[in-house]
């Protein structure tokens, strides 16, 4: 009898003094991986911080970095992602996740110097869909689709020649264009309604200034005139500077879709046990 | 006899054990609360948040999803707060805490300006027998609404259904009597050029609009007697129409940017300065 009531008194004082606050390491970690699985990163990553500062724990590293990454904290992600040591058996995945980062946070150049001589399938690929966002040289058609699976090279290459030949209008040639006939360079930009409009008004006021003018309204015909030229040259303008905004649009939408595609597919990279 | 000795043991020892993990929850509860009284809201989520992950027999379920809604909502996360205030409702115990909590849910559709859904939720407290006494503090809340929403003349019927000198129905006639008639700006430059931003204290944009409508209708007149029909219309469609197209929109922003600068001070002197219960 007394060697029970022993038994459960040390237990129970064992229990209690080691686990059973909620601020013990154990419950801390149970916790942190709750806010985790939660989505709520920087709660855990504070949870996970205050486990580090009692003993070193690769996992809980990993997990930190992992989080920062989760919420865009690109900076922290790349600084605990790089922290993590050679002996760790996170080592080869931080390091995976470490040059993705370096991806979406858009530092393509700083990527390229590093993965120029890995050889590994994951990084080449990292490496190759970097060149889709620089002004770098792309590899040729044939080794630049290499890398990926089959059926993804369909869409890879759609975006590899979107990239090496983008269809952007000339701005010089649509200037020239409404110099020539006024709303022309809007209509070769495809915007036909203000091109038409551009046109009638330059030429509504152009036969306003000459109509005056013959009739020796002289101040009527210098007024239309003037008002001729500014539709004129202001067209003129409006279709160098439409050039400018479509050739924009057409940049912004193959970043927009790109980033997309490869958000879906993971950057290519397998996903993480510990995000999915 | 020695049998029944040691499960009477085994049973103080596991009630001990109990009691022992409820006192540490308490403790945790009163730490949350701590955090949450010195406004520290993100600490406070956090360990109220642990609270509910270690409270295995939800002892503290509803209240505890309550403050870290309340906690959400006071750092503006309103999404997350109305996730937590619905965890709240459905551990309620009583209806004294479901009216409490669904008002709350009402006060942040008031703060994030979703109008239909707040006057939606209102109307189905209203319909509930259960509140039937309630009738004031809902009609207060829908007054919120439409001071939310901008509308001052309803604000001021939901308040006045609730007393006739009531200080929000006051506030919100006289806020309404200040704005100024959209229809009517519109209406006066429609009839006369630069006569909307004058109503509105905009002067030399009501002089300019009436000079260039006049230039411009002077030179399109003087064409069709002329009989330059052709001319006339020309400047007639591309010249005086576009002024006085523009003179209406004038008028009509003028009025509107006043009618905003008008509701903010409303608004403002709700936020620093009134005492009564607000979203």
């Amino acid at each position: 009898m007394k060697k029970i009531f022993l038994l459960f008194f040390f237990l129970n004082s064992f229990a209690h003094s080691q686990t059973s606050t909620l601020h013990a390491s154990e419950n801390i970690r149970k916790f942190a991986d709750h806010l985790f699985s939660e989505k709520d990163f920087l709660r855990s990553v504070s949870e996970y911080e205050k486990l580090l500062r009692i003993e070193h724990n690769d996992t809980l590293e990993f997990k930190i970095a992992l989080a920062y990454q989760s919420i865009e904290n690109n900076e922290l992600a790349l600084e605990k992602f790089s922290g993590i040591k050679y002996e760790s058996v996170f080592y080869n995945e931080s390091e995976k996740e470490y040059y993705k980062t370096l991806f979406q946070s858009g530092k393509y150049e700083e990527l390229q110097n590093n993965l120029s001589k890995k050889d590994e399938k994951g990084f080449q690929r990292l490496l190759y869909l970097s060149y889709l966002f620089t002004s770098s040289e792309l590899p040729d058609q044939k080794n630049f689709s290499e890398p990926f699976p089959l059926t993804e090279r369909e869409n890879i290459l759609n975006f590899y020649k979107q990239k090496k030949e983008p269809p952007y209008k000339s701005s010089l040639f649509s200037g020239l264009m409404s110099a020539v006939l006024p709303g022309s360079g809007k209509i070769y930009l495809g915007e036909i309604g203000d091109g038409i409009t551009a046109f009638l008004a330059a030429s509504l006021f152009t036969f306003l200034s000459y109509d005056n003018f013959s009739h020796d309204h002289n101040f009527r015909g210098w007024l239309f005139a003037g008002l001729g030229f500014f539709f004129y040259t202001g067209n003129i303008y409006g279709s160098v500077t439409a050039a400018h905004i479509y050739n924009a649009k057409v940049d912004y939408e193959y970043n927009a879709n790109l980033r997309e595609y490869l958000q879906n597919k993971n950057y290519f990279l397998p996903p993480n046990d510990f995000i999915k | 006899m020695i049998l029944l000795n040691k499960y009477l043991l085994l049973t103080s020892l596991l009630a001990a054990n109990l009691s022992f993990s409820q006192e540490y929850l308490q403790q945790q509860f009163e730490f949350a609360k701590n955090l949450y009284e010195k406004e520290n809201y993100f600490d406070a989520i956090t360990e109220y948040k642990r609270l509910k992950f270690f409270d295995t027999n939800n002892t503290y379920g509803s209240f505890t999803d309550e403050y870290i809604a309340q906690s959400y909502k006071q750092g503006g996360k309103f999404n997350e707060a109305i996730h937590y205030f619905t965890l709240a409702e459905i551990n309620a115990k009583n209806s004294e805490d479901i009216y409490r909590i669904k008002t709350e849910i009402i006060r942040i559709n008031i703060l994030r300006r979703t109008a239909d859904n707040a006057l939606n939720l209102l109307d189905e407290l209203e319909k509930d027998g259960r509140w039937i006494d309630k009738k004031d503090e809902i009609n207060h809340w829908r007054g919120w609404v439409y001071i939310f929403n901008d509308e001052w003349d309803k604000a001021a019927l939901e308040f006045s259904k609730i007393s006739a000198d009531h200080e929000l129905k006051i506030l919100c006639e006289n806020t309404h009597k200040k704005k100024y008639s959209v229809t009517f700006a519109k209406v006066a430059s429609v009839i006369l050029p630069g006569t909307g931003q004058f109503y509105t204290g905009n002067y030399l944009s009501g002089l300019l609009s009436l000079g260039w409508c006049a230039l411009w209708g002077y030179i399109a007149v003087d064409a069709f007697i002329e009989n330059r029909i052709f001319d006339g219309l020309a400047v007639t469609n591309f010249l005086w129409f576009r002024f006085y197209q523009g003179n209406l929109q004038n008028a009509e922003k003028f009025a509107v940017e006043k009618n905003i600068q008008i509701a903010n001070e409303s608004l403002f002197y709700l936020q620093h300065s009134y005492s009564g219960l607000k979203p």
